[in-house]
């Protein structure tokens, strides 16, 4: 799903917008701005928003989000996209939870579940960058391959009696007062926000997004690059799953269902751009902690919690429709 | 009057086709099974018959029916999907399933809680599915957003409003009789079969084929720009498009509910992936521009046969699922290689 | 194939190696053969290029120089022949292998990045790095900014987004990005068709400036007095051969026309005067701003008016205005006497106005579909049965007919137009046109891409559509086209007139008016202020 739209005809001039700053991407201070005045005036409203306890809440649920959405920042920005990540989830939480039930130690756990989303992202990015099929019809597929293979290793019943051996990427593992799970998507959203910036990799990422042709012509290698997105976004499930398997004693069949939408929708609130070639992964923890306040906000005021989905849903168009109105303001096409 | 000037022949186009050898003719044979997908489809569909068949129950005119029935309203959606991908510029419509949950509700309403005549609410729940369709198509084509996000965010939108307006609870018994009719059988065949997917098989065709509409809708999909050009409404067949898909989620809300007798939330959930299989299985393009009616009933005809054989045999339901991710990554795999290949067919 | 390349001078004195021994070409290809679809585009071409050398390339349209050329740089490879670069036999698999020897192409249609800025779509896949492999972007930037200087540039483009800024920007950029990567040979496509002419003699500043390096540049232009500028010698391809490489000082833009073409253009071939009725077409002061300024026209009945530019003078944007698709800003226009706003190509078709578009693959056919449809795409609303459905068996007579007027070779109207030579799908695209038998017709570019046989009748067929009381405007690049074909020419340059010949006007008046003056490094031609282009460059 490249832009190239109507290309331009030679002569025709186009109006030389404002310049925008060169490293920052421009939404940073936006969102952050937004996720201050939400939490004031929630604060205002309802006391027991501001609470300790509520805050570590928050970034104790939103830690998955954003770890797996570091992922799909990269692929989204080479113009992708992976429905998948739920589904993926499931395989890797069974796994590790009928492992630490068998008195597996936390190294080995985290591995595993490292290793088998490793797997799970590498089938994707197979298919996709080789394969060329197009991402939504082929994370459609493995999501559904997935979740078969998950509730294979199920058995169709959920995991029961966890120990607390992965308890430390669970709501009661905390350091300083900040849930462990979130600390570690805040150190990999730095990663990977400085290897973007960094690195002609990272920033190739961006070149395939923006024009894939021009990228191949340009000496850019592609396929490689496309494919490494889905194995780190597998990696990552692999990750979040850890933190799934260490929130409580028990695992269910469903899990991750409805997943891939929070992610997604944490990416694009962040203002990533669907179509590729901009966005950044800072913004997309910003659009994580968004996403996480709408959540508690909701369960604060009461609303029915059937309805949660409901808003997330026309938070996402709103939010794409400020993408959009910057879009159109910016070409004359 | 230039007719007199064809006396300097131009050598034509096609040079008298030289001798083949009978392993070329295999060739070409091959080459065009492989092309032209609705053979490819016919075929499968007589190994799947000639395997199940020798299993006692199989090959009857009920059982057949019945599976045909189970996946009617995927059949339905998998129309649906064909004219919204295409349309075009990779447009897919992911909320299919939870608009057909939202349409069952809205039936269950008003057949069951405000007792309309059964028809009036048939054709409301219809309605309802056009309307939802073209909020899509009203975004995606006329907004700009991309047609992945917005039927994403409507997906969400209705199954969680589904949900929400009878908190979870179906509606079974509320609901007027006349609700079983289009579940009657005639001669084994179950009358939704007969009644509403022909039917609609045979308009879809029509529209596709004859009307200037599909002419438009294949122009669109095919080239937008050239389409400009042309003068083909690139943002109004495309709204139509997704609109027709909303229609399509209507009627299979109407059809689930009398099979099941019960107007359920969640009765679209299963259908979205396996509609899309279906299309992708039918030949259509994620591209766009390409995709026949015949492609999908023929693709739908295969997995409600295979499904049926699986069932028959005792293979658990989510063995379904996955053979149906495997057949949608098989069959997109087969279309990415043979566009390339030969051309866009 | 890493593109690791470590920091290298910009536009100053780099250390281009010292290439082969004096007289020996730094490129050699021999006996080039390349196949497309069973027809012989390039035919045992021979080429070569010295070092130090500018080597301008030309031919028409369909002639094979962009094949060679694609070849040269990786995005194709050939079917038959060599090539010797630097002494040694090459083959160049991909773009990437073409870039990591030497070789840097400006293509036509820059390809850019436009999520990106102006120094990272200079030094995509080839990023310049600090001792830790981490990207430097100082450095980056530093040598963006050189390199924009010694194209004259605002330096402060480098961290503009390149989606922000103009097409001919554009160009430039992509034009540094070449020079960035410190190229052995230079490929030029087209180098100047949007830029300036101040722009153009920059580029010419650059040109020389890595000439003198031992830099090997291949010029493609269409624009003849730019050749006889800037090219040490000529190479004209016609038909997929190499007709001619002749040292420029033995030539004259009327020779290089005739190498062309492949005969003599004694210009009095033309199409036979006919009578000409009232004026349908009528535009007075017709302005789009950033694409053309004070246009007339005047179009009778029966009677074809040429509108000839070089590529980037605005002409392709005048008929787009005609048609609706990017409507004028300001203006007159007049249909039969009747004043009329054309604000979309639905009024237009109602005015009895029909376009061809210029580029067919792109804007004209939709490939995957068989004749009958791409004929009817611009005509259902004549071929209705009852508002709603096709009338298919008025839409197989007209098609039928169309085809075999205008003799469209194919066995059957179910043909796939992909399927069809290049001649025979402009065809079917004019007779989109024809079928609902316009008052105006505007045919752009209509015979480009197109064997000189096809071309003969379209030219043909252009004259009987005049005189079937057609106001015919055709807007086109080809100048012995234009000279063959229209009563009258309307000449425009950087989007304004500046002149009008009848007919029997000489190729070298028309293209003299078209290009400005042949032997100018003077300044008074670069008046751009009162031009309709906002002024680029330091302004940008």
């Amino acid at each position: 799903m490249t832009a190239t739209d109507v290309r331009p005809h030679p002569g025709q001039q186009r109006a030389e917008g404002t310049a925008r700053r060169s490293f920052a991407y421009g939404n940073e201070v936006t969102l952050l701005g937004i996720l201050a005045v939400a939490w004031v005036a929630l604060s205002l409203a309802y006391p027991t928003f501001h609470e300790v306890g509520n805050i570590q809440n928050v970034l104790s649920s939103i830690a998955m989000v954003a770890i797996v959405g570091v992922g799909m920042t990269m692929v989204i920005l080479t113009g992708g996209i992976d429905v998948s990540v739920g589904s993926g989830l499931a395989v890797c939480a069974v796994i590790v939870a009928k492992y630490v039930l068998s008195g597996g130690s936390v190294v080995v756990a985290v591995a595993l579940g490292v290793l088998v989303g490793a797997l799970l992202g590498a089938v994707n990015g197979a298919i996709v960058a080789f394969g060329r099929v197009a991402p939504i019809i082929t994370t459609f597929a493995t999501l559904n391959l997935f979740r078969f293979v998950s509730l294979q290793i199920f058995e169709n019943q959920q995991v029961n009696g966890i120990p607390p051996t992965l308890s430390w990427f669970g709501p009661t593992g905390r350091t300083l007062g900040v849930p462990n799970a979130f600390l570690v998507a805040v150190l990999l959203t730095v990663v990977a926000w400085w290897y973007l910036k960094s690195y002609s990799t990272g920033r190739h990422l961006f070149a395939i997004g923006s024009n894939r042709d021009t990228a191949l012509f340009a000496g850019v290698r592609v396929a490689r690059r496309e494919f490494a997105v889905y194995v780190v976004t597998g990696v990552l499930v692999g990750l979040a799953s850890t933190v799934a398997v260490g929130s409580g004693g028990v695992v269910q069949p469903n899990i991750g269902t409805g997943f891939e939408l929070q992610v997604i929708a944490a990416v694009v609130i962040g203002g990533t751009s669907i179509l590729g070639g901009r966005g950044s992964a800072l913004c997309t923890l910003l659009g994580a902690l968004l996403v996480g306040t709408l959540r508690s906000a909701l369960v604060t005021m009461g609303a029915p919690g059937l309805l949660t989905d409901f808003f997330l849903g026309v938070f996402i168009l709103a939010a794409v429709a400020v993408d959009l109105v910057r879009q159109k303001r910016r070409s004359h096409r | 009057m230039s007719q007199t000037t064809q006396a300097t022949a131009p050598a034509p186009s096609t040079r008298p086709a030289p001798r083949q050898s009978p392993l070329q003719r295999l060739g070409r044979l091959g080459r065009l099974v492989l092309v032209e997908r609705s053979i490819l489809l016919a075929i499968g569909i007589v190994i799947v018959l000639a395997y199940y068949g020798q299993y006692v129950g199989y090959f009857t005119v009920g059982y057949l029916s019945e599976q045909l029935t189970l996946n009617l309203e995927i059949g339905l959606l998998a129309l649906g999907q064909l004219v919204v991908i295409i349309s075009g510029r990779g447009a897919i419509d992911l909320s299919a399933g939870a608009m057909v949950s939202m349409c069952s509700m809205v039936l269950g309403f008003t057949a069951g809680l405000w007792h309309w005549p059964f028809w009036v609410a048939a054709l409301a729940t219809i309605g309802a599915g056009w309307l939802m369709g073209a909020l899509n198509g009203y975004l995606a084509a006329y907004v700009g957003y991309p047609a992945i996000i917005v039927t994403l965010a409507t997906w969400y939108v209705w199954k969680s409003l589904a949900l929400y307006v009878h908190n979870t609870t179906p509606i079974s018994s509320e609901l007027p009789g006349q609700v079983d009719w289009l579940a009657g059988t005639v001669a084994g065949i179950r009358i939704s079969l007969l009644a509403v997917w022909l039917p609609i098989i045979v308009l879809t065709w029509v529209l596709l084929n004859r009307t200037l509409y599909g002419r438009r809708l294949y122009g669109v999909g095919t080239n937008d720009i050239a389409a400009r050009f042309a003068r083909l409404q690139v943002a109004r067949t495309r709204f139509h498009a997704f609109a027709f898909s909303g229609l399509m989620a209507g009627a299979a809300a109407v059809t689930v509910t009398s099979y099941y007798h019960s107007a359920r939330a969640d009765a679209g959930d299963p259908m979205v992936l396996r509609a899309i299989t279906i299309a992708v299985l039918g030949g259509v393009l994620i591209s766009g521009g390409a995709g026949k009616v015949s492609g999908v009933v023929l693709a739908t005809l295969l997995v409600a046969f295979l499904n049926g054989g699986l069932t028959l045999l005792g293979v658990e339901s989510q063995y379904q699922l996955a053979a149906l991710g495997l057949l949608l990554l098989g069959s997109a795999l087969l279309n990415v290689w043979s566009a390339r290949r030969f051309g866009i067919r | 194939m890493s593109s690791d390349t470590t920091t290298q001078g910009g536009s100053g004195g780099s250390a281009v190696t010292a290439g082969p021994a004096a007289n020996e070409p730094l490129l050699r290809m021999t006996g080039i053969e390349k196949r497309y679809a069973g027809v012989r585009a390039l035919r045992g071409v021979d080429f070569e290029v010295l070092s130090g050398e500018v080597h301008g390339l030309i031919g028409e349209n369909g002639a094979g120089k962009s094949t060679l050329i694609k070849i040269l740089s990786g995005v194709e490879q050939a079917d038959g022949g060599e090539i010797e670069y630097d002494g040694k036999k090459v083959h160049f698999g991909n773009t990437a292998a073409a870039l990591a020897s030497g070789i840097g192409t400006v293509f036509q249609e820059p390809q850019v990045f436009p999520d990106l800025t102006v120094a990272e779509n200079v030094f995509v896949g080839r990023e310049l790095r600090t001792g830790d492999r981490r990207v430097d972007w100082a450095e980056q930037e530093k040598h963006c900014v050189e390199l924009l200087r010694s194209l004259h540039l605002d330096p402060g483009l480098a961290h503009r987004t390149m989606g922000d800024l103009s097409v001919a920007t554009w160009q430039l950029v992509s034009i540094a990005k070449a020079l960035a990567a410190d190229c052995r040979i230079l490929i030029l496509d087209e180098p100047s068709a949007i830029l300036t002419s101040r722009e153009t003699e920059t580029l010419f500043e650059v040109v020389r400036r890595l000439t003198a390096q031992g830099v090997g540049v291949i010029y493609i232009s269409h624009r003849l007095d730019e050749l006889f500028l800037i090219t040490d010698r000529v190479t004209v391809i016609r038909d997929g051969e190499n007709v001619a490489t002749r040292p420029i000082g033995e030539l004259t833009p009327h020779r290089v026309a005739e190498l062309m073409v492949g005969r003599e253009l004694t210009g009095a071939e033309h199409l036979d005067p006919r009578p000409l009725g009232d004026v349908v077409l009528h535009a007075r002061g017709l302005t789009r701003e950033g694409a053309f300024a004070d246009v007339d026209l005047d179009v009778r009945a029966g009677e074809i008016v040429g509108l000839y530019g070089l590529i980037g003078s605005g002409a392709d944007d005048v008929a787009l205005a005609v048609y609706g698709i990017e409507p004028a800003d300001a203006g007159e226009l007049a249909v039969k006497g009747r004043k009329v706003r054309i604000g979309s190509p639905v009024t237009a078709d109602r005015l009895g106005i029909a376009l061809l578009p210029a580029d067919r693959k792109r804007q004209g056919i939709f490939a995957s579909h068989p004749i009958d449809f791409n004929v009817s795409a611009g005509n259902l609303e004549r071929l209705t049965a009852g508002r709603l459905f096709v009338n298919r068996r008025r839409e197989r007579d007209r098609v039928t007919e169309l085809s075999t007027r205008l003799n469209v070779k194919t066995p059957s109207i179910k043909q796939r137009i992909g399927a069809l030579s290049g001649g025979n799908q402009q065809k079917v695209v004019l007779a989109r046109q024809l079928l609902q038998r316009p008052d105006v017709l505007v045919l752009e570019e209509p015979s480009q891409g197109v064997d000189v046989g096809a071309k003969e009748e379209i030219h043909r067929i252009i004259g009987e559509l005049a005189e079937g009381g057609a106001a015919v405007l055709v807007v086109s690049s080809d100048l012995p086209e234009v000279l063959k074909v229209c009563d009258r020419i309307t000449v425009l340059r950087e989007g304004r007139v500046v002149r009008s010949f009848d007919r029997g006007a000489s190729d070298t008046d028309v293209l003299a008016a078209a290009a400005g003056r042949l032997h100018s490094t003077t300044p008074d031609d670069d008046a751009r202020t009162d031009g309709p282009t906002q002024p680029k460059g330091a302004n940008g």
